[in-house]
């Protein structure tokens, strides 16, 4: 079912409705459809959030939304912080999103990295991301991408 | 039912029951006895690259150079990432880790205000963070500001001077780089013995000044320290001076002592015999002051006797000693046996024919099992047996199935870490492979080569020669053009002078005369090949129709000479397949 968030302070008042497309018809992270139908989707852009659990997967696995799960705030803050540290680090390198898999006190990065840098690059980029990032969340952390060949591999559709 | 009841009586009545529970005992456990464990069941894998490289075709090496470079570079970026941690330590003060990891935290920045106050908290923190020149000068500030400083301390950083020769301890390599560390460290490259000992260092200085002040058992510490570290950075006169000097004072030797005295008797006796006899009269002083000698005591004194080469006693001498070290109790590790096999085979010719090399190889998977399937470093000497061993089975004994057995050991369980650098794992390949390559056959050489290429072992220019050779008199014909792809892997096709050796073997291994009947689909490829050649090394004659941008490239490695002939070696082979590939012809032209 739809859920109408007000995007405008006047959208629901008892003297004026608006039915203005952009402000009413709009859902999060489905987008409309373009008249030229070019907007490149990647598979998972594609499966829009309504989704999620049924055909699409979250993108971090954590065990903190178990009963008995700890510290879930902790590692929402965690993920945030990574996966802005990696779109800043690795500059436009990431065609995916960063997937992030804890296991034990371990913290495992995933993605597709376009070949663009040279592979000394891309290991040092891991080596530096890997030392500090495990620095400066006191716990291992583990990249483990894989490269594809530039970010057009990963368009599924236009839309 | 009934077979129940009857089969459930019997079971309390057969049964003794103990009267009293006793819980088992607590096994005491590692912390990492887990992965310890885990680490046991996982052998030295040749079919993936190495756990430091990402699983992925792009960023898995596949030359020795490329390798280096992309360890290397993982390693520079950890420097940088440490660097940042050095440089805005405050943002990582933030702990959730219990109990906190060290590791994890920035170095304590060394601030030079806070150490400016000489006093001995001051020298324990310098002596703690590797600072010994610096703990040095504090010291001095501290005697002339006459503040009072234990003898405890005093001796320490005394110690501390000894065993570093007066200078800071270098600064550990991570372990990517460690495995370079031959080529990183660029100094001692040849492995003579120099002689690194600082004469008029802050050692000396602090020895004359305790001197006067020691009491007799701070004299035997001072003494031995001191004579420990003369050994140690190879200043063998002096050393044994103060040696001389502690016998007149009566101060006594101490066990650490002996072990340096007993390891540089070659640099204080000239003559074989000479040292034999300088280590007998210093083995039975050892037993008159009754001090035990251990494992470190064995091993230096046949490091001596290796140094003693073409030595006749030598080898009687060894196995004496080994057996004085089993009555001792005390196991031989793989030092040991590195340098029983350098006695035993002193040079290229000599010791054939005394087969020690396969019966030590038993006697270590005797012991092997009997410490439970694992070896542990007990010695510094162990990083060169399995070099040593190599060796000598591939140049003295040149017997295929030692070489075999001797791999088939480093191979079971952890064994390989016992390799340390990379050089010794080069030279320990390419002595394996030079021996395969002559006096084995081709199933057994094959599936070891590519068991062992090119995750593990990245051959050189002179084992890729050895290896077309070895096609060639084996006329291996089905690898033929899966060479030309690995040679493209390992980065030996390519413009450099080095190279051209190679090339030119492939393609007079192609150019054989005994393959007249090629099928279809091998002609196809070789036409492939050749074609790739051409583009590769295309050539500036006349005969070509079309000018291409790439020569200018090219030009500056290859002569026009060579290029020519790659050239007709290339047409040559196409001129045998273009009966059948008339149209491939046409299309090289083109590029030509």
């Amino acid at each position: 079912m739809r859920c109408y968030l007000s995007t405008s302070s006047i959208l629901h008042s008892w003297f004026v409705k608006l039915t203005n497309v952009t402000q009413v018809n709009t859902e999060a992270g489905i987008p409309k459809h373009t008249r030229k139908r070019n907007y490149p989707l990647t598979y998972e852009q594609r499966q829009f959030p309504k989704l999620i659990g049924h055909t699409k997967t979250w993108n971090t696995f954590n065990t903190s939304n178990l009963r008995d799960g700890k510290r879930k705030a902790e590692i929402v803050r965690d993920d945030l912080f990574l996966r802005q540290f990696i779109y800043g680090t690795w500059h436009s390198l990431f065609a995916s999103e960063l997937i992030i898999k804890r296991r034990h006190n371990m913290i495992i990065l995933s993605g597709l990295v376009t070949r663009t840098i040279h592979p000394r690059r891309m290991y040092f980029l891991i080596g530096y991301t890997e030392e500090i990032l495990s620095a400066l969340l006191k716990t291992p952390v583990k990249m483990e991408i894989q490269t594809i060949d530039s970010k057009d591999d990963v368009i599924f559709t236009y839309w | 039912m009934l077979w129940r009841i009857f089969h459930r009586s019997i079971s309390t009545t057969t049964t003794s029951r103990s009267k009293s529970f006793t819980y088992p005992q607590h096994i005491h456990r590692s912390p990492t006895a887990i992965l310890e464990s885990l680490n046991s069941c996982a052998q030295t894998d040749g079919g993936n690259p190495a756990y430091l490289f990402m699983d992925d075709p792009y960023l898995i090496p596949t030359s020795a150079h490329e390798k280096r470079q992309l360890s290397l570079s993982k390693a520079s970026g950890k420097k940088a990432a440490r660097w940042i941690m050095d440089r805005y330590s405050y943002a990582f003060f933030y702990d959730v880790a219990v109990p906190s990891i060290p590791s994890y935290f920035p170095n304590y920045t060394f601030d030079e205000k806070e150490f400016i106050e000489p006093n001995e908290t001051t020298l324990y923190k310098l002596m703690n963070w590797n600072k010994i020149i610096k703990a040095y000068e504090i010291y001095k500030k501290c005697l002339d500001y006459k503040i009072n400083i234990s003898d405890a301390c005093k001796y320490a950083l005394f110690d501390l001077l000894c065993i570093y020769n007066s200078d800071n301890p270098m600064e550990i390599l991570l372990p990517e780089e460690d495995w370079y560390r031959r080529e990183l460290n660029e100094t001692n490259q040849s492995g003579l013995i120099q002689r690194t000992w600082k004469d008029n260092g802050l050692a000396k200085q602090m020895f004359e000044e305790l001197k006067l002040t020691a009491t007799s058992e701070q004299k035997i510490r001072l003494y031995n320290s001191f004579a420990s570290g003369l050994f140690k950075y190879n200043h063998a006169e002096k050393a044994m001076l103060i040696i001389d000097e502690m016998k007149q004072n009566n101060i006594s030797l101490d066990l650490i002592t002996y072990n340096y005295l007993l390891r540089s008797t070659s640099l204080i006796k000239g003559t074989y015999d000479t040292r034999w006899q300088f280590i007998i009269e210093y083995l039975n002083e050892m037993k008159q002051n009754s001090i035990q000698p251990n494992l470190r005591t064995f091993n230096s004194i046949f490091y001596t006797l290796r140094r003693c080469s073409l030595y006749e006693r030598g080898p009687t001498l060894a196995l004496s000693l080994l057996n004085e070290m089993r009555q001792y109790g005390i196991e031989p590790s793989l030092g040991t046996w590195a340098h029983i096999i350098m006695i035993f085979y002193p040079n290229d010719q000599i010791g054939y024919e005394t087969k020690i090399l396969p019966q030590i190889m038993d006697e270590l998977e005797k012991q092997y099992e009997l410490n439970g399937n694992q070896f542990q470093w007990r010695d510094i000497d162990d990083r060169e047996f399995f070099a040593n061993a190599m060796f000598k089975a591939t140049v003295n004994c040149r017997e295929v199935d030692l070489a075999k057995h001797i791999h088939r050991f480093q191979m079971t369980g952890s064994n390989s870490r016992f390799i340390p650098d990379a050089f010794k794992e080069q030279m320990y390949y390419t002595n394996m492979f030079h021996l395969l390559f002559r006096f084995d056959i081709p199933e057994h050489v094959m599936s070891l080569w590519e068991s062992v290429v090119p995750n593990i072992y990245l051959p050189s220019k002179n084992i890729i020669e050895d290896f077309i050779e070895f096609l060639s008199t084996w006329n291996i014909k089905d690898y033929y053009v899966r060479l030309w792809s690995d040679l493209i892997l390992l980065g030996f096709i390519n413009n450099k002078r080095n190279n051209r050796r190679i090339i030119e073997r492939y393609l007079t291994l192609l150019i054989r005369n005994d393959q007249e009947n090629l099928s279809n689909e091998e002609m196809k490829q070789y036409a492939n090949i050749a074609r790739q050649i051409l583009k590769r090394f295309p050539s500036i004659s006349d005969e070509d129709k079309q000018q291409i941008d790439h020569t200018t490239d090219n030009q500056e490695n290859l002569s026009n000479e060579e290029i020519k002939q790659y050239a007709n070696i290339a047409r040559q082979i196409l001129k045998r397949f273009s009966l059948t590939f008339d149209e491939d012809e046409q299309q090289i032209d083109h590029i030509t």
